[in-house]
C-alpha cells in the first residue's frame, strides 16, 4: 500500500465512510506498522479534540446589520461625490510653497475635524451617524406631542439594546387610524399592549401596524430590531380619512 | 395559514409575550438550512430580478454557518459578525454577475473564506506596527467557548497556519465534503485530503505541546 492509499483510508476512516472491504485492507496493514498505528491513533485524537468546537449562535444584529450595509452602500452610490475644496489649496502649497506649509495646514486641518468630531461627541449626546437618514433621532424615553386641530397626545419611543416601543396616546372626536410602517428586514413587529379602549380594531401586516377607531386610543407597539442599527418608523395618523400627521423617527438609546 | 416550506415553521409569540399582551397574527417565517442547491438557485435568480426578500432568506440560511466559519478562523465574536456581514454585502453586490453554472453556497463561502483571511493578514500586519496592540493574553470574545477544553482547542487551531486552519473548520465544524471544500478553495480534491491529513496530525501536535491528550 502506498502512503498515498493508506491516507486515503485513514481520512476516510475518520470519515465513516470506509467500505468494508477497505476496512479489512486498512485493519491489516496497520497490524503490519507502527508507524501507521501512531498516525491512526493521532488522527483519531485530533478529531475527537474537535468535537468538543460547538456552533455558535450569530448575534441578532448580524441580519439588520447586512441590510443596514446594503442601504448605506446604495445611498452613497446615489450621493454624488463632492471634490474637497481644500484639495486646490494643498496642492497650491505642496507645488509652490515649502512642503512644511502643505503638512502643517493639512496638520491643521485633521486637528480642526477631531475637535468638531470631539464638539458634535460631547454636545449632540448621541453616537448615531445622522448621515443620510430620514428621519428624526428619537432617543429612548422621548416624548413627541401631537397637538393638531382633530387628534392631541403623544408618542413615547422607548429602546433597549435589542427591543423598542412607542407608546400611543391620542384623542379624538372623530375616527382615527395610526398606521405605523416599518422596514421588515430590520425592525420585527412582536406585539401590543392595550393600554386604553380596547373597542379599538388592531391589525398587522408585513411591514405595517394599523390601529383604527374612535375615542382615546392607548396602545403600546413592541417592536425586535437592534438599537445600533437605529431602526426607522413611519407614524402616519388620518383623521376620518384624511392624512393630518406624517412623521418617522429613528429609534435610538442615546448616551449611555 | 399559508402553506409552509419543508423545514420552516412559524414562531408562535405568545410565548414570549406577557399574559396581559395582546397578540395578532403576523408570524414569521424560520428557514434553517434544509434548503438545497436548487432552492438557493431560485432564490437568487429573484434576487437578480430585484427581490430583495429572497435575499434574506439567502442570509437566513448562511448567517450562522458564516459567522462560525469566520469564528474558529479569526477566533474573535465581533471580528466573525464583521466579516459575515461583508461577506454578504459582496455577495448582494455581485450577484447579477453570478454565473448559474456555479453553486451559490461554495460561492458564498469562497467570499467569507478570503474575506477571513483577509482579516486574519490585516490584524497580524496590525499588531506587527503596533506590539503593544498584540494581547498575549486571552480575549473576552473566546468567552463563547464556555469549556476550558472547547477554549483549548481553538487556541491550538490559532496555532495553525490559515490554509491548514480553514480546512478543518470547513471539514469538521461545517460538514463539507472533500468534493465541496474543493468547490469552495478552488483546489484540486486530492490535494484537499492530503491538506486536511496534515492540518489533523499538527492539531494534534500543538495539542500535545500544550499538554492536552485526546489519545485512545
Amino acid at each position: 500500500m502506498t502512503e498515498h492509499d493508506l491516507i486515503d483510508l485513514l481520512n476516510r476512516e475518520i470519515d465513516g465512510t470506509l467500505l468494508p472491504a477497505e476496512a479489512a485492507v486498512l485493519s491489516e496493514s496497520l497490524s503490519r506498522d507502527p508507524l501507521a498505528q501512531q498516525l491512526r491513533s493521532d488522527l483519531r485524537a485530533a478529531t475527537q479534540a474537535l468535537n468538543s468546537l460547538k456552533l455558535v449562535e450569530p448575534p441578532h444584529t448580524l441580519k439588520p446589520g447586512v441590510f443596514q450595509m446594503i442601504q448605506e452602500q446604495a445611498q452613497a452610490e446615489r450621493r454624488p461625490s463632492r471634490k474637497s475644496s481644500f484639495l486646490p489649496i494643498l496642492e497650491f502649497l505642496r507645488g509652490r510653497a515649502k512642503p512644511g506649509y502643505a503638512y502643517a495646514f493639512s496638520g491643521g486641518l485633521a486637528a480642526g475635524a477631531l475637535l468638531f468630531a470631539l464638539f458634535l461627541n460631547v454636545f449632540s449626546g448621541s453616537s448615531f451617524d445622522e448621515s443620510g437618514a430620514s428621519a428624526t433621532l428619537a432617543m429612548s424615553g422621548e416624548k413627541l406631542s401631537l397637538s393638531l386641530d382633530q387628534v392631541h397626545g403623544y408618542i413615547i419611543a422607548e429602546h433597549s439594546e435589542n427591543s423598542n416601543s412607542l407608546t400611543l396616546r391620542l384623542n379624538s372626536e372623530r375616527d382615527i387610524t395610526v398606521r405605523i410602517a416599518y422596514d421588515p428586514n430590520s425592525v420585527r413587529f412582536e406585539g401590543a399592549q392595550i393600554l386604553e379602549n380596547p373597542d379599538m380594531q388592531l391589525s398587522a401586516h408585513r411591514g405595517e401596524v394599523e390601529i383604527a377607531g374612535s375615542g382615546p386610543m392607548g396602545y403600546k407597539i413592541a417592536f425586535g430590531g437592534s438599537v445600533r442599527t437605529a431602526p426607522e418608523v413611519q407614524i402616519r395618523v388620518f383623521s376620518s380619512g384624511q392624512l393630518i400627521y406624517d412623521h418617522s423617527i429613528r429609534m435610538n438609546q442615546g448616551p449611555r | 395559514m399559508p402553506e409552509l416550506k419543508a423545514g420552516c415553521r412559524w414562531v408562535d409569540l405568545r410565548q414570549k409575550l406577557p399574559p396581559n399582551w395582546h397578540l395578532f397574527h403576523q408570524p414569521f417565517l424560520v428557514s434553517p438550512v434544509l434548503m438545497t442547491e436548487a432552492d438557493d438557485q431560485i432564490l437568487v435568480r429573484q434576487c437578480q430580478n430585484g427581490d430583495r426578500r429572497a435575499f434574506e432568506t439567502l442570509v437566513d440560511k448562511y448567517q450562522k454557518p458564516l459567522f462560525n466559519l469566520a469564528l474558529r478562523m479569526t477566533r474573535n465574536y465581533t471580528d466573525a459578525q464583521d466579516i459575515a456581514q461583508i461577506a454578504f454585502l459582496k455577495a448582494y453586490e455581485n450577484l447579477a454577475s453570478f454565473d448559474h453554472k456555479y453553486k451559490f453556497f461554495s460561492w458564498l463561502y469562497r467570499i467569507a473564506v478570503n474575506e477571513s483571511l483577509n482579516h486574519v493578514n490585516q490584524r497580524r500586519h496590525a499588531d506587527q506596527l503596533n506590539e503593544d496592540m498584540a494581547s498575549e493574553g486571552q480575549s473576552p470574545d473566546v468567552l463563547y467557548d464556555k469549556d476550558e477544553t472547547s477554549r483549548r482547542v481553538q487556541d491550538a487551531l490559532m496555532e495553525l497556519k490559515e490554509e491548514y486552519r480553514s480546512m478543518i473548520v470547513l471539514k469538521h465544524l461545517q460538514g463539507f465534503s472533500y468534493e465541496q471544500i474543493s468547490e469552495i478553495l478552488e483546489i484540486p480534491e486530492k490535494k484537499v485530503k492530503s491538506r486536511l491529513f496534515t492540518a489533523r496530525l499538527m492539531l494534534k501536535d500543538v495539542l500535545n505541546a500544550k499538554g492536552v491528550d485526546y489519545s485512545d
